[in-house]
């Protein structure tokens, strides 16, 4: 038995993939705890890591799914999907994927939109003082990027409502959407925007690579940029290219 | 006196305390250990924090996500990240763990075990080699709490760690209640063990609570240091003399006062 072969399998008979070759291992000597128990040791330990990583992403979908229904989606989640990054923090992100479509789901995308947003690499915000000096004919033809730590949303439901309720410890209750999101991180803190929904079609527009001209397709649009452009600088919607 | 590498008495930095760092900076505690793996791709607003408290405390980084055992290609990516903080910090030194934590790919996120053998020292000697010349300064590896032991080793653990000492000049990090627990489930002499480590490779002790599950020893951190490991300190002490000492408490997270009590109790030694 090689090195590798020998690391498979603790690996294996750790993560619950398959039985271990028991000769592998030292009996215990002169002590009770036998060869199965010591294995299970360490897999339990690997399922509750794994369990405890995705539960604490997601406190608002588990108190509204209950606990015994978001628990089975967890174990489900678990047990599907094995860890392929040294980084604990990003392995509950797929967790939506798990969830049927409805408010849970949005609910889901919501949280786990959070915590990719926290964890994702950092960009310099455009501010208003990189503006000075730029026409508003160059400016209209300017590329506008979302910044590197920002994911725009679009719910059905209104799962942002419910997660304001949920921290503030009031009774949640998931409303009728639809609701449009940016979820940005400025200033070292992840951020939850209420758009409105042209501006939600706007930022859309930009982060498809339009430029200003393009995105601001309709009079109404026009007509509120200059509110909705101080809002975008002031809280750090755009990437400083 | 203490030696230049001696950092003194230091405390693992969590979240809960982060308040109190920043505002009160504690003069109990001579120096601060951070988890590597949780700020490597943290943003900008987390290396500002370590940059401040830089200016008060020497900062070791101590991670978990290296896997120096598996067959895997070491993580480029990860590698220099962590030069990249250990830079910017001048940390004092890099530690993990002398394990695997996943193959093939895939990751358990936990310490596991590897066989000690002839093959397993050829195989982490060129890889600790490339993580050391990566990180331009030494590498310090952890004994972790085992479970099991693989069959076959042909050195027992301290000595697996010696040899790697001696051909790669790795430093260290004696954990005293890792070497109780693991005494304690496999049947070990701790005493031995200690004997075993070479004085001149140990960079640090660890301190650290565990749970009694009756048949075994679990590694939790999450309680005061346990009578028999605070003995097993004083033997460490009296062989290979005294080092930086930290006081690892990862889960069930006291109030400071507590974590301060348990820094007085290493002093008092
Ligand atoms: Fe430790």
């Amino acid at each position: 038995m090689n090195y590798r072969r020998q690391l498979e399998q603790l690996y294996e008979a750790v993560t619950g993939r398959a039985a271990a070759d028991m000769h592998l291992f030292k009996a215990a000597r002169g002590n009770v705890l036998t060869l199965p128990r010591r294995l299970n040791i360490y897999a339990d330990g690997y399922g509750e890591r794994l369990r405890a990583a995705v539960a604490a992403d997601y406190p608002a979908l588990a108190a509204f799914m209950g606990a015994g229904a978001f628990n089975a989606v967890v174990d489900v989640y678990v047990a599907a999907t094995p860890s392929r990054h040294w980084d604990l923090n990003l392995y509950p992100i797929g967790l939506p994927d798990l969830v049927s479509p409805g408010p849970a789901k949005d609910l889901a995308t919501l949280e786990a939109a959070i915590v990719a947003v926290f964890w994702a690499a950092d960009s310099a915000p455009l501010t208003p003082t990189d503006l000075t000096g730029i026409d508003e004919a160059a400016f209209a033809q300017m590329p506008l990027d979302l910044r590197t730590a920002s994911r725009l949303l679009r719910f059905e439901a209104a799962p942002n409502a419910y997660l304001t309720a949920h921290r503030s410890g009031a009774a949640a209750m998931m409303g009728v959407g639809p609701e449009h999101l940016l979820i940005v991180r400025h200033d070292h803190e992840v951020h939850r925007h209420a758009l409105e929904p042209l501006e939600y079609d706007v930022l859309t527009r930009l982060s498809q690579g339009q430029n200003l001209t393009e995105a601001i397709a309709t009079e109404a649009a026009a007509e509120h940029l200059p509110h909705w452009l101080g809002r975008w600088l002031t809280d750090g919607f755009f990437n400083q290219s | 006196m203490m030696s230049s590498s001696h950092l003194g008495y230091g405390l693992g930095l969590r979240r809960p305390h982060y308040g109190h760092f920043l505002n009160e900076r504690p003069r109990s505690v001579d120096w601060l250990e951070i988890i590597s793996d949780n700020y490597i791709r943290a943003h900008a607003g987390y290396h500002d924090m370590l940059c401040d408290l830089r200016t008060d405390y020497p900062i070791v980084m101590h991670g978990v996500g290296l896997s120096i055992g598996t067959t895997d290609a070491l993580d480029g990516d990860y590698l220099s990240a962590l030069k990249g903080l250990a830079d910017k910090l001048e940390a004092a030194w890099v530690s993990d763990h002398l394990c695997f934590t996943g193959i093939n790919g895939q990751n358990s996120h936990d310490l596991l075990p590897i066989p000690y053998t002839e093959e397993a020292l050829k195989h982490l000697i060129p890889r600790i080699h490339q993580v050391q010349a990566v990180l331009g300064r030494e590498l310090v590896l952890e004994n972790a709490s085992t479970y099991v032991e693989f069959d076959g080793a042909s050195l027992s653990e301290a000595e697996f760690f010696a040899e790697l000492h001696a051909r790669t000049g790795c430093g260290i990090l004696l954990d005293i209640n890792n070497v109780h627990v693991s005494s304690f489930n496999h049947g070990w002499d701790a005493r031995a063990y200690i004997d075993a480590v070479p004085s001149a490779a140990i960079k640090q002790y660890h301190l650290a609570g565990h749970t009694d599950h009756g048949d075994y020893l679990f590694d939790t951190h999450n309680a005061p240091v346990a009578d028999p490991v605070w003995a097993l300190y004083d033997y460490a002490r009296s062989v290979h003399g005294d080092r930086a000492t930290l006081i690892e408490w990862d889960a069930d997270i006291p109030a400071f006062e507590v974590l301060e009590a348990e820094l007085d109790k290493v002093r008092a030694r």
